[in-house]
């Protein structure tokens, strides 16, 4: 299975977070809101412009912006 | 209520209210331009259908309309989601009804209580604007259909 | 007898109904406030109960208890060293997962914890199945279900309080890290166990976790004590991100071991709520309805607010003429009918359109619909430095700048709250529309829409070309990462906006009132006197104010009379308009003041251009500086703003005037 950075899934695809290679504060934050190792997620819309990407993650919505979804990685799950 | 139903409504409140907001942008246009609507045959309609002359109401009397048309394409190409559009367009049709007839409420004061002299030939007809009938018949279809919105995983 | 009280802090994540069951508790017996030093809003509340006086904290919303957000800090700070009896966890039970995650944090607090299970209706209904016995056992701290927004459940709640009270053997449960933590966990309680003023002071275990994940805010506790060189030492020696990134992952381990055993979900494919979301940020419908919908907010307010507008203005007119006819002598009467009443009563003339905006925007963000704003708007205010949060208190800036600056509140990040604070001023309120519509209407005719909306145009360039100006020189950096839970649509509780409305238009009359109350009698001494002359005349100290100045505002076309009117209108802009009516000797009559303009030869197209430009931009009124002092904490800021919005309006009007006169006009 290759990974991919979340930023490159289409919406209704359904990933699992390998890696979170996001620096600085907002590292812990997104800690804190689930994105850690395992943890299943789902795109589920990009905003209207493009950017920021909500996603589905521990039973919630989240939406980040495509710059630190392109440092999450992920295993596509089929 | 099958979704046959709900798209025969979207497409009627669909076209309804992207008729209404053409001839509400048209006749606000036309009284941009030359100070007054004159008197022609779309301004015999609007004044029939209540419809006051206002170009930015008029783009979201077609917006509205678009919404519940855009939800006529998707059910129509089988995508059943589509009518979370009707569901949200009835919602913004309430809305709007609502916020008009706050407005309403805000002139009735102005005329009665306040007896201002810009209100004073303001009656009851003239808060009747298309955002409140419209927002009336979506209230009634809302009420026949609700609980129906929702879609469990099959 | 006095009533025994009760210490109680409301603890949860945003989104769950916290202020809801707040106000179900306290009622109106409220008081909101700041937290000392800071500038997040703090409101506590007391609620007697079976004879006992219970005081409820609502500690601010927070998914986790790091030193991630100054809401964090302040709502941990409080936990730990104020020690409340009691914290209350509010749960939304339809989203048990994440919502644990702060109940595993609020654990190595060591408090007294209950746990309320809010919107436990929505939850039910979608068909998910509760296990609250299990849960009780698991979490080890009694489980109350609520229904908030329908009191359902408070008072098992407060029953609960109360028994807790006298049930104060803590006994929680914390969470195993596994053995490299817990070993290292073991090593730091060591250390701080020798400082015997930590060891009494805060929970050990809970301090040593902190260490290891890197929390500056916690090291810096330590950092007094003579502990903190063995700390650094030992946290030296370890991948702080390594062990910050594991502890997360425990938590969430953790977490999902036990969460199985406590509900098990329905899955519903598609809820109201995404079937509203899938149409509101469509790619094509979502921007127009947003624009559509804030429309209408404007459109209500304004059309909602003018009965009350006028009857505000009717009470004031009424007194100002009944005052200074009866009052002896005459100045007293001048003071408070021309100084206090006039000034008092234009801005008081705002009060029911902030009422009705910060009623809307209460609705907006209790149904869900301010964080879609967000999201949809983001990529957009990115652009220009500033966060998709700023958007909406920016569009309020065109009803008023004062309502508009309270909301930034919602902006977490302290540089992105701070740059709309400052950019809000040059967004072109209501206030300002009568200045324009009354030198556009005498100097451009047909023209005067095209000018009006100029103007508003204008007011955006500014505020976005600031903007970035900000972020590039004094407030560097990039806008905070956008990371936002988009909560599921709810349809708002009337009393939550109600209770909204009323904190926020108490506070502008509040604070803005008494602010405006020593501007005005500031400038009616000034209009007054020396003793003798008539109100505001050439003779006047604004008169001389006006001369002094007017050679500094010549360059923008500008004479002694509109610079006095624009001394006038620091109180409030509208102003502007009745103190030229003064100074031009035309009373209240916008006609004969259109034609005492027009005969002017000192008045021409092109000044009133640049003074239309400079009144948009040269300085936000009296009360907006009061909320801008309030709301950054800092006279530096507010003194900033003001000088900022003077340069910026100097030059550009100076740009219009000399560019005009170059051009030919």
């Amino acid at each position: 299975m290759s990974e991919i950075t979340l930023d490159t899934l289409k919406p209704g695809d359904l990933a699992r977070i390998t890696k979170m290679r996001v620096k600085g504060p907002a590292r812990r934050k997104l800690f804190d809101m689930g994105m850690v190792a395992g943890s299943e997620i789902e795109l589920v819309r990009t905003a209207p412009l493009g950017d920021p990407i909500e996603f589905q993650i521990k039973g919630y919505h989240l939406s980040i912006r495509k710059e630190e979804a392109s440092q999450i990685f992920v295993q596509k799950i089929e | 209520m099958s979704n046959r139903g709900k798209m025969l409504f979207a497409l009627f409140m669909g076209c309804g209210y992207i008729l209404i907001g053409t001839i509400q942008i048209i006749t606000g246009i036309l009284q941009v331009v030359s100070g007054d609507t004159g008197s022609s045959y779309m301004t015999a309609v609007a004044g029939a259908l209540f419809i006051p002359p206002d170009i930015v109401a008029g783009m979201i009397l077609m917006l509205i309309g678009c919404v519940f048309i855009y939800g006529v394409s998707e059910i129509h190409s089988g995508v059943r989601e589509g009518i979370a559009y009707v569901y949200v367009g009835i919602l913004l049709s309430l809305i709007f009804a609502g916020i008009y007839m706050l407005a309403a409420t805000g002139d009735f004061l102005e005329a009665h209580l306040l007896n201002s002299e810009d209100y004073i030939n303001w009656s009851v007809i003239d808060a009747l604007r298309p955002e409140i009938y419209m927002g009336v018949l979506s209230l009634l279809t809302y009420l026949k259909w609700k609980g129906s919105f929702e879609l469990k995983k099959s | 007898m006095e009533n025994t009280k009760i210490r109680v802090a409301l603890a949860g994540n945003p989104n769950v109904g916290k202020t809801t069951l707040f106000n179900a508790i306290t009622g109106s017996r409220q008081h909101v406030g700041n937290w000392p030093g800071v500038t997040v809003e703090k409101k506590t509340g007391i609620r007697s109960y079976r004879g006992y006086d219970i005081e409820v904290t609502d500690l601010p919303g927070t998914y986790s208890l790091t030193a991630y957000s100054l809401d964090e800090i302040v709502a941990r700070d409080y936990i730990i060293e104020e020690k409340p009896d009691i914290v209350i966890q509010i749960i939304d039970a339809s989203n048990l997962e994440r919502n644990l995650y702060l109940t595993t944090q609020l654990m190595e607090l060591e408090t007294e914890m209950i746990i309320a299970l809010n919107m436990c209706d929505l939850a039910l209904e979608r068909g998910d199945k509760l296990y609250i016995d299990r849960m009780q056992e698991i979490l080890a701290a009694p489980i109350v279900q609520t229904v908030a927004s329908r009191d359902i459940g408070i008072n098992e709640l407060l029953d609960r309080v109360i028994e807790q009270k006298y049930n104060d053997k803590y006994h929680g449960r914390e969470i195993g890290y596994g053995d490299i933590i817990e070993s290292k966990v073991l090593e730091i309680e060591k250390i701080l166990l020798t400082d015997p003023e930590l060891s009494k002071r805060y929970p050990l275990r809970w301090m040593s976790i902190k260490l290891l994940e890197g929390d500056r805010n916690v090291r810096t506790k330590v950092g007094k004590s003579h502990v903190s060189a063995a700390i650094n030492e030992l946290l030296a020696s370890i991948d702080q991100e390594e062990y910050e990134a594991d502890i997360a992952d425990k938590r969430y381990v953790a977490i999902n071991a036990i969460f199985p055993q406590m509900c098990t979900r329905c899955n519903v494919r598609m809820t109201k709520s995404d079937m509203i979301d899938r149409v509101l940020t469509n790619k094509y419908l979502g921007i127009p309805i947003f624009l559509a919908l804030m429309w209408g907010a404007f459109e209500l307010t304004f059309a909602f607010a003018t009965p009350f507008t006028d009857m505000i203005e009717r009470i004031f007119l009424w007194l100002a003429v009944n005052v200074t006819s009866r009052l002896e002598p005459e100045w007293l009467a001048s003071l408070i009918g021309d100084g206090i009443i006039g000034g008092v009563g234009a801005v008081l003339t705002f009060v029911p359109n902030i009422f009705i905006l910060f009623f809307l925007l209460s609705l907006l963000e209790g149904s869900g619909y301010l964080a879609r704003a967000a999201f949809i708007m983001d990529r957009l205010m990115y652009k220009i430095g500033m966060h998709g949060k700023s958007f909406i208190p920016l569009l309020m800036g065109f009803g008023c700048n004062v309502p508009a600056i309270m909301a930034t509140r919602s902006i977490e990040d302290e540089k992105d709250r701070l740059i709309t604070i400052l950019v809000v001023p040059f967004v072109s309120c209501g206030a300002r529309l009568p200045i324009y519509i009354l030198l556009a209407g005498a100097f451009f005719g047909r023209q005067a829409g095209t000018v009006v909306f100029f103007m508003y145009v204008l007011g955006i360039v500014v505020a976005v070309i600031s903007a970035k100006l900000l972020r590039s020189t004094i407030v560097k950096g990039k806008p905070a990462p956008f990371i936002m839970e988009m909560p599921p649509y709810r349809v708002p509780t009337l009393r939550t906006s109600i209770v909204h409305m009323w904190d926020n238009g108490a506070m502008y009359i509040k604070k803005a009132g008494t602010l405006i109350l020593i501007g005005v009698v500031i400038i009616w001494l000034l209009a007054s006197f020396p003793w003798g002359i008539e109100y505001g005349s050439e003779e006047s100290y604004v008169g001389m104010m006006g001369h002094f100045f007017a050679p500094l505002l010549e360059p923008l076309g500008f004479d002694w009379k509109m610079t006095v009117a624009l001394v006038f209108g620091l109180v409030a802009k509208e102003i502007v308009v009745a103190s030229m009516g003064v100074l031009y000797g035309a009373g209240d009559s916008p006609e004969a003041l259109t034609a005492s303009l027009l005969a002017d030869p000192a008045v021409t197209a092109l000044s009133a251009l640049s003074l239309m430009v400079f009144s948009l931009l040269y300085m936000p009124c009296v009360a907006t500086l009061g909320v801008i002092k309030k709301e950054t904490g800092s006279w530096k800021w507010t003194a900033f703003a003001l000088a900022y919005g003077i340069a910026v309006a100097w030059i550009m009007a100076f740009f219009v005037y000399q560019g005009g006169k170059l051009l030919g006009y």
